[in-house]
């Protein structure tokens, strides 16, 4: 015979401790911080396999919080990304502003909440990428011997190798934080939507200081919104090492090398998805050949005179 | 879960699963007919309604959060002076949405209003977030500016 | 707006749809949960009455009984307290079928049509040689026949665009004469083209539910609906209820796609019968849903040595899923649209009506017109490029002033057309685009993205053929009244835009001091049956029938005494052809192909329009844009903010009432797979993704 469903009891903790007597006490229970991807899983409602304790973040006010310094900028992981744009936009580094407005308009940026977009688990959203370009750390809460302890982390170490968030049980991020690093060239692309056609998207975000025909200090994320996100030294070091302009070959090269150390880390990348990232790496170059060839002749003018 | 809340200017005391999406409760629970679409957060844009004055897509709203809170639905706005400030923008620049989105854009062109964001990029960037393209974006745009000036000369007027 | 009714919510029950995606096989089980007293579930086997859903003498069940032939087909509903029950117990639901797909008929509906001999054509043309000495070299006529059949087989199995054959040469010989005649058969020159649309399988977030309670001896249902009669009807042959005490109500609507025309008739039927069975409210919430079915149409064009279409021959087949429902009316409107304008002295048409596993998609806001005349305009594009014109030159060269008179279409002024053509190649600026975009496809990777721009123009049509509506009694009554106000009795949903266009016409013809004169009767939809609000027959035929009538009423008024009302068909019965013009159209559309994304995007479109009153021109440039926009969407492309519609009018010497529907989409799609197929170099086929372009570059770049 069916059952009725069950009303979830929902928890709505004011501030961080209250919060661990009640995962102590529930330790199985939901955390819900915007809800925006858990609403948009299929069969999300009615389900009757719906946890029946939710932990609602939204209440504590120490995740709310924000503040900055001339080096970093500090955000509560329930700071939702319209009030990182709204709060940051004079001090944060423009890829962030970008990568937040590829999620759309206040309505839905309204709603995705800082720490909710990095700890999904078979989603990975643009942020993480771009927020790893500056060497971005996380604060983690987790439950050890019955009490609450609190960690930073580079944001790099919560997800694995193949990208999946790699956090202990029942943990928390509580803040995220931001290493204002100025560099002059920052570029974020997307292609495809990463809501709608997630198989064929994929997104890079890219910022260093060129110089001449220099690329220094060169980060760059590439993130497939199926399956992960890939930014590492030896990704960087591409970049770092090359000498630009480059010419068709050299840039065929990079392309063939980025590519092959995608494939290396998710197997399963789409043809689309392939050929999408190649499409925008070429862009980049191209940009960077531009960079590296008004650089040349603004020192030859400046010669000349 | 007894949950109460203001739609639409009634005070209603509800009982719901607390989880219930905003945009099911008021299609099937309030028998709102503004709201038409369901699409499980897919983010398809028509379920738009205002929560504390913000646009906010129901859909994507559970019911623990609406309580204490006011929502207005399009059929609330319509009654609303707001709401004909809109409607005279549509008539004035000849265009208007499409009977599918009609509820949510209008929904949508007031959160720009009530935020004074009425440049090109922001109704752009806004606009997005609606699935629905049967305007074009330059179109969307003369209705934001029009709406905007209607809605600036009768606050005038009212001063 | 809709009914303003109160529907009684107390101990209202709710239900959903249960459908099994195992189509084409026979229902061996249907394994349903144990559920309790609350829960009520429905099948087949319980209806009331018959299972049957009847439209114009079509007919197709409400809900699947022995086996499953669509996927949205209703098979199970589960009744429950609330929607919540309702969906957690249709989870547990099993369906059992057979494994073997049940074997349909191999067809199917055909028609043909045309004139001329086109055989004559297919073998070619004979020159005689007169020569004094006899050949050496005979080659018998069976020998000749089979070669030609062969060349012809090679061609047409290519089915591409291009079959540049040489001239073969094939002698006979004729007779043997002192003077040796000897005969040379040239072949014409074929251009063949194979225009393909994939199905529309998309489905809308929009749902919508049906109401049903009993109020004394009456059954009252509320559902949104394009044609009140057909759930009438429908849900007094399911449930057997007396049809006279089955009172609609209709709830707000918005039809994109014609997607409340039967699939809310069999929702509302299948909710009336759950109420009476379980004698409570009764609501049942489901998707609005509507689907176009594969399209293909291959076509020959045969050209004399000046490289003129002189003969066409061309095999159209429309997949119309899982019931053949109005199979004559879709192939009429199929083969108005296939017919090309430009003169032929023979031409063959075969319109085949295709059955398939998927939903009924017989209207899908066109019953075939817009998508024939789509192949047809393309096919002129193909042409033009194999003959080294472009494709508005083409026209212009191969159009006459006037087009023939088939049993189809009136022989239109094709100087309209040509004019429309003219305008928008300038505004467009159609041939430099045209070359430039070929020089620009040869190097992609140096400028990052290809384009395309594509034409096209035509003629079109509303509402239902003559031969319909000679068969269908589609009807509405104007009265005089002794006031002096007019009452419109129809079961026309009288609200909106159309209605506000009756009256206009109705206060200009009888010269009433004002609109509000005119009045609106519609409470009983079963006293005047107007048929469907489909095919703009309401903005169109009607107001063209209204506008007749009206002038029928003012000369009786001046002879005879008020009240006065006369009955009218909402359509020309008598009308010479299968359809009449109703606008003229011409239209390019500039694409551009991004080689980071290989997501099409469309970048700009010029639109010009020849039609005869228009009410309101503001109000007509909106609805156009917004059709243009939603059959883009339909077609696959992205639209961005960078994206411009530029609309015009050119007011025809005529006072015909325009729908400019049928035209539209037929022109958008049409331009569209010639702008794209520039821009890729290869054919495409409709709607298409990133992934199909991706998929067609691969397979050039094998070749």
């Amino acid at each position: 015979m069916l059952e009725g469903l069950r009303s979830p009891n929902i928890h709505t903790p004011s501030n961080l401790s209250e919060y661990s007597s009640i995962i102590q006490h529930y330790p199985t229970s939901s955390l819900w911080a915007g809800g925006t991807y858990i609403m948009s899983r299929r069969d999300f409602y009615p389900s009757s396999t719906t946890n029946d304790e939710i932990i609602y973040l939204g209440t504590i006010e120490e995740l709310h919080r924000f503040q900055r310094n001339d080096r970093i900028a500090e955000f509560g992981a329930m700071v939702n990304l319209y009030e990182v744009v709204s709060t940051g936009r004079t001090i944060l580094p423009k890829i962030l502003i970008k990568t937040i407005q590829s999620f759309g308009g206040n309505i839905v940026t309204g709603r995705i909440t800082l720490g909710g977009s990095l700890c999904t688990t078979d989603f990975r959203s643009s942020l993480p990428g771009t927020l790893s370009l500056f060497d971005a750390s996380c604060e983690v809460r987790y439950m050890k011997k019955k009490r609450m302890h609190s960690k930073w982390f580079p944001l790099m170490t919560i997800y694995d190798k193949g990208g999946k968030l790699n956090l202990p049980e029942r943990a928390l991020v509580s803040r995220i934080r931001i290493n204002l690093y100025e560099r002059s060239y920052q570029k974020f692309f997307q292609e495809g939507s990463f809501f709608q056609d997630q198989e064929n998207s994929v997104s890079i975000a890219i910022s260093g200081n060129p110089d001449q025909d220099n690329f220094n200090d060169a980060r760059i994320a590439i993130t497939y919104p199926n399956l992960g996100f890939i930014a590492s030294h030896d990704l960087d070091n591409i970049f770092s090492s090359a000498r630009f302009p480059l010419d068709q070959s050299e840039s065929q090269s990079i392309e063939d090398a980025i590519i092959e150390m995608g494939m290396a880390t998710f197997p399963s990348i789409s043809p689309l998805q392939k050929i999408r990232t190649r499409g925008i790496i070429k862009e980049i170059i191209n940009d960077l050949n531009i960079n590296a060839l008004t650089a040349a002749s603004l020192d030859e003018a400046n010669t000349s005179l | 879960m007894k949950i109460d809340c203001v739609i639409d200017g009634k005070a209603l005391s509800l009982s719901l699963n607390s989880n219930k999406p905003l945009s099911l409760i008021l299609a099937e629970d309030i028998q709102n007919a503004s709201i038409s679409s369901h699409c499980n957060g897919q983010m398809c844009g028509l379920c738009v309604v205002l929560m504390d004055g913000k646009a906010v897509l129901s859909c994507l709203i559970p019911a623990f959060e609406i309580r204490g809170k006011t929502i207005i639905t399009f059929e609330g706005y319509a009654k609303t002076k707001n709401a004909k400030d809109i409607e005279k923008a549509y008539d004035l620049t000849h265009l208007r949405p499409c009977q599918s989105c009609y509820n949510a854009r209008t929904l949508l062109i007031e959160s720009l209003l009530s935020s004074n964001l009425t440049s090109r990029e922001d109704v752009i960037r806004e606009m997005e977030s609606l699935k629905c393209h049967c305007l074009e974006a330059g179109d969307v745009i003369r209705i934001v500016q029009a709406a905007s000036e209607i809605r600036r000369k009768r606050h005038a007027r009212r001063s | 707006m809709a009914d303003k009714t109160n529907v009684p919510r107390l101990n209202m029950r709710y239900g959903l749809i249960y459908t099994s995606s195992e189509v084409g096989r026979k229902i061996k089980e249907i394994k349903i949960p144990e559920l309790n007293q609350k829960y009520f579930i429905l099948r087949a086997e319980s209806l009331q009455g018959e299972n049957l859903l009847e439209f114009a003498g079509s007919q197709m069940p409400v809900m699947a009984k022995d086996a499953v032939m669509y996927e949205e087909e209703p098979i199970v509903a589960v009744i429950a307290p609330d929607y919540e029950s309702a969906a957690i117990a249709r989870r547990e639901i099993a369906i059992e079928t057979g494994e073997e797909e049940i074997s349909e008929e191999a067809s199917l509906y055909q028609e043909d049509y045309g004139w001329g001999n086109i055989e004559d054509f297919r073998l070619g043309w004979k020159e005689t040689i007169k020569r004094e000495k006899p050949a050496e070299s005979v080659i018998k006529e069976e020998e000749k026949e089979e070669k030609a059949a062969e060349a012809d087989e090679e061609k047409s199995g290519e089915g591409e665009e291009k079959e540049d054959t040489e001239k073969e040469e094939v002698a006979a010989e004729e007779e043997k004469t002192e003077e040796e005649e000897e005969v040379i058969i040239h072949e014409y020159k074929k251009v063949s083209t194979t225009f393909s649309l994939d199905p529309i399988k998309y489905t809308s977030f929009t749902f919508f539910s049906a109401t049903c309670w009993s109020e004394g001896s009456s059954l009252h249902v509320m559902v949104p609906t394009q044609y009140p009669k057909l759930v009438a009807d429908t849900v007094a042959r399911v449930t057997g209820f007396d049809r006279r005490k089955i009172i609609i109500h209709t709830s707000q609507y918005s039809e994109t796609s014609d997607e409340y025309l039967f699939y809310p008739a069999i929702i509302a039927s299948i909710t009336a019968s759950a109420s009476l069975s379980m004698k409570c409210p009764v609501e049942i919430k489901t998707r609005a849903i509507n689907r176009r079915g594969a399209i293909k149409t291959k076509r020959i064009t045969y050209l004399n040595n000046d490289l003129r279409p002189i003969a066409e021959e061309v095999v159209h087949t429309l997949d119309i899923g899982a019931y053949q429902m109005l199979e004559r009316e879709v192939e009429r409107h199929a083969m108005t649209g296939i017919i090309p304008s430009y003169p032929l002295q023979a031409f063959k048409a075969s319109i085949k009506i295709e059955k398939s596993f998927n939903f009924p998609s017989f209207i899908y806001s066109s019953m075939g017109y817009s998508e024939a005349l789509a192949a047809t305009e393309y096919h002129s594009s193909v042409l033009a490029k194999e003959i080294g014109m472009s494709p508005y030159e083409f026209r212009l060269w191969a159009l006459k002033d006037k087009r023939k008179f088939t049993d189809y279409l009136p022989a239109t002024q094709m100087g309209d057309i040509k004019r429309l053509l003219t305008d928008i190649a300038m505004k467009s600026s159609f041939s430099r685009k045209w070359s430039s975009n070929d020089l620009g496809r040869s190097n992609p990777s140096l400028l990052g993205y290809t384009k395309g721009i594509g034409i096209a123009a035509g003629t079109g049509i509303a509402g239902f053929s003559t031969s319909f509506v000679t068969e269908h009694e589609y009807q509405a009554k104007l009265t005089y009244t002794q006031r002096g106000a007019i009452v419109v009795d129809t079961s026309a949903y009288s609200r909106g835009t159309a209605v506000n266009f009756w009256k206009k016409i109705l206060k200009e013809e009888l010269e009433l001091p004002s609109e509000d004169s005119v009045l609106f009767s519609n409470n009983d939809h079963s006293t005047i049956d107007s048929g469907p609000k489909i095919l703009s027959r309401f903005i169109c035929s009607f107001s063209k029938q209204l506008q007749t009538n009206a002038r029928k009423l003012k000369s009786l008024k001046e002879t005879e005494k008020l009240p006065i009302a006369i009955t009218f068909d909402v359509e020309n019965r008598f009308f010479p052809c299968e359809f009449d013009e109703s606008a003229y159209a011409a239209m390019a559309i500039e694409v551009m192909l991004p080689e980071t994304s290989f997501s099409p995007k469309v970048k700009e479109v010029w639109a010009e329009y020849s039609v005869g009153l228009i009410a309101d021109s503001a109000i007509l440039t909106s609805s156009i844009k917004q059709l243009i926009l939603r059959t883009l969407i339909e077609c696959g492309m992205e639209i961005d903010s960078s994206l411009r519609i530029n609309i015009s009018f050119v007011r025809r010497d005529a006072e015909g009432i325009a729908s400019v529907v049928s035209v539209t989409k037929a022109i958008v799609i049409s331009s569209l797979s010639s702008a794209l197929e520039q821009a890729i170099g290869k054919r495409v086929t409709l709607p298409i993704s990133a992934e199909d372009i991706l998929h067609l570059r691969r397979k050039g770049d094998e070749n």
